[in-house]
């Protein structure tokens, strides 16, 4: 046994830190690019997202879409989890943000309402 | 930030040791599959070192670079290991004995190692791309390779630092490819593997030359440096750089008091692999043949042939990246003063030295790892050792002396360099000395403690 001991040791800590790790803190998480997306409530400015694309060039057509129907400001960025985000950001209240949301609704975009990260 | 994207990882890290045994059974061979199992941290950074090389060299050459490529090349390495083996009959390996007793000290010392490595994992698999020379130049590079299949040259002549090596973009790449996308997130975990696979290279390397006590209080000691604990898992060449020459300097120490082929053998693509990673790996390299010749020198006739040999195939490893930049107009590797620019500005010596010694000695960086280092060749010397301490000593002097040049030399650089370690040049310069030190200080202090730096068993070949 008394051999045996130190390999022992070795192997309790390789096994026991994710074991208590897993008990104590659960699954691990793997986050999902929902997780880029915040929802519109507490303090701070919004966005109007009219959407996310896999790549610039697909965003860049949605972009164009929507400057062409009036909505100045409307650019494109990575939005950290994979995919490109058309929004118009600074939106400074939760109410402008559905004004503009309802206005776009008129010119068949659809908009979702975003607090900006 | 995938299972997908880690189990790719995992994979491409397996086919590295894969490829590494191959190259390590060739090389060196092994007697029982229980020195495989010890030495297989040393056979994935063979595998690491061997494929990053190749697939360079492969880019410099045209070669489109795809997963094929990346699993050819890797066959092909381990292919030739194997026929090599064969040629030299290598003896088949065997179970073998158990492995050696570590005492009860040194298991908890390895445990804590183990640990840390675990809970760097943790951090690995969901760090953001922060750094900035990652974002910078580092990771488009690779996305570069890995998205275009080859060496952009308008792109990268855009991208700053145009001129530095491709091995670790090649090895991101190569990442991306196992992945299944530029993850870039997920590739924080592939240098959690460079730092364990690093850490397991030199821990089975020493585990039959040092007491288990040395070799993992050191290797713990330079792991919880704060430098190390914050910036080793940034997807760029530093920490890799330093990797690699941390272990061509332990193998051109070991070939230096056993003499075994196969040291060197190793120590050679080590050495061109860490040219190939960044540009001050040349000089890092100089310094680790240069300290080896002189370490040799009572033993010249045989010792610096062999030197001179080992450095040549390194240095052949590392041009066609330099006859490929150069062909292409890109610039920037040397100082724009010329090497012998620094003679016109004389004032920034001090300074620079200034600079290399704060940083190389800050203990908020690296606790008390160089004075440690410093204090256990002066106790080699005293007990006796003689070619260690003297290869050690040259090493460390020749390296700050180095980097006190570069800093002297590259005049755009203000003197004394006082940024933030985040930012600042030689924080990365003297990291190397630090992963060193987790190498060489226990060698040097079990030659301290027997009086003599003779091999305590000497490796079979």
């Amino acid at each position: 046994m008394h051999r045996f001991a130190p390999w022992l040791i070795v192997a309790l800590a390789a096994l026991g830190y994710p074991i208590v790790v897993l008990a104590f803190a659960g699954a691990p998480a793997f986050p999902s690019r929902a997780d880029c997306v915040l929802a519109p409530t507490g303090e701070g400015e919004y966005q109007v997202v009219f959407g996310y694309r896999d790549s610039e060039l697909e965003a860049l057509e949605l972009r164009d879409q929507a400057l062409a129907v009036g909505f100045q400001g409307t650019e494109i960025s990575r939005d950290g989890c994979g995919r490109v985000r058309i929004a118009v950001d600074d939106i400074p209240s939760r109410e402008v943000g559905e004004e503009v949301i309802r206005e776009a609704r008129t010119v068949d975009l659809d908009p979702t309402l975003e607090r900006e990260s | 930030m995938t299972v997908r994207s880690l189990l790719g990882l995992a994979a491409l890290n397996l086919f590295a040791v894969g490829v590494g045994a191959g190259l390590l059974w060739g090389l060196r061979g092994w007697r029982s599959w229980w020195e495989l199992a010890r030495l297989a941290g040393l056979a994935y950074m063979l595998g690491v070192a061997g494929l990053g090389v190749v697939l360079s060299l492969l880019l410099v050459a045209g070669v489109p670079f795809s997963l094929a490529t990346i699993v050819l090349t890797g066959l092909a390495l381990a292919a030739a290991g194997i026929v090599v083996g064969f040629r030299l009959r290598r003896a088949r390996p065997s179970l073998g004995s158990a492995p050696r007793r570590i005492g009860l000290v040194g298991a908890g010392l390895a445990a804590l190692v183990i640990v840390y490595l675990e809970a760097l994992f943790r951090a690995a698999r969901l760090s953001g791309l922060y750094a900035f020379d990652a974002w910078s130049f580092w990771v488009p590079k690779a996305k570069a390779i890995y998205f275009f299949g080859g060496l952009d040259e308008q792109f990268f002549s855009e991208l700053p630092n145009a001129t530095y090596p491709p091995l670790v973009p090649t090895l991101e790449a190569t990442a991306f490819h196992f992945m299944g996308s530029a993850d870039v997130v997920t590739l924080h975990v592939q240098f959690w593997f460079f730092l364990a696979g690093f850490v397991a290279a030199v821990a089975g390397l020493l585990a039959t030359r040092v007491p288990a006590v040395l070799l993992w209080s050191f290797a713990l000691l330079a792991l919880v440096s704060p430098r190390v604990v914050g910036r080793t898992l940034e997807p760029q060449a530093d920490f890799t750089l330093d990797y690699l020459f941390a272990l061509a300097a332990l193998l051109v120490a070991l070939w230096l008091i056993e003499r075994q082929p196969w040291q060197l053998a190793s120590a050679t693509l080590f050495l061109g692999a860490t040219m190939l990673t960044k540009r001050e790996g040349q000089l890092l390299a100089a310094c680790v043949i240069a300290a080896g010749l002189a370490a040799s020198w009572r033993e010249w006739r045989s010792a610096w042939p062999r030197l001179v040999l080992a450095s040549a195939c390194a240095i052949a490893l590392a041009l066609p990246w330099r006859a490929w930049y150069v062909s292409h107009d890109l610039t920037g590797e040397f100082p724009a003063s010329g090497a012998t620019g620094f003679l016109d500005n004389l004032d920034r010596a001090w300074p620079s030295l200034q600079s290399v010694l704060s940083s190389a000695f800050d203990a908020g960086l690296w606790t008390v790892v160089l004075p440690l280092v410093i204090a256990a060749i002066a106790l080699a010397f005293i007990a006796g050792a003689r070619v260690l301490p003297l290869f050690a000593t040259l090493v460390y002097a020749l390296a700050l002396a180095g980097f006190t040049w570069g800093i002297w030399s590259f005049t755009e650089l203000e003197v004394p360099i006082e940024q933030d370690e985040a930012i600042n040049p030689v924080v990365r310069l003297t990291a190397g000395l630090i992963v060193l030190s987790a190498a060489l200080a226990p060698l040097l202090l079990d030659a301290a403690w027997r009086g003599t730096d003779r091999p305590r068993r000497p490796e079979a070949g």
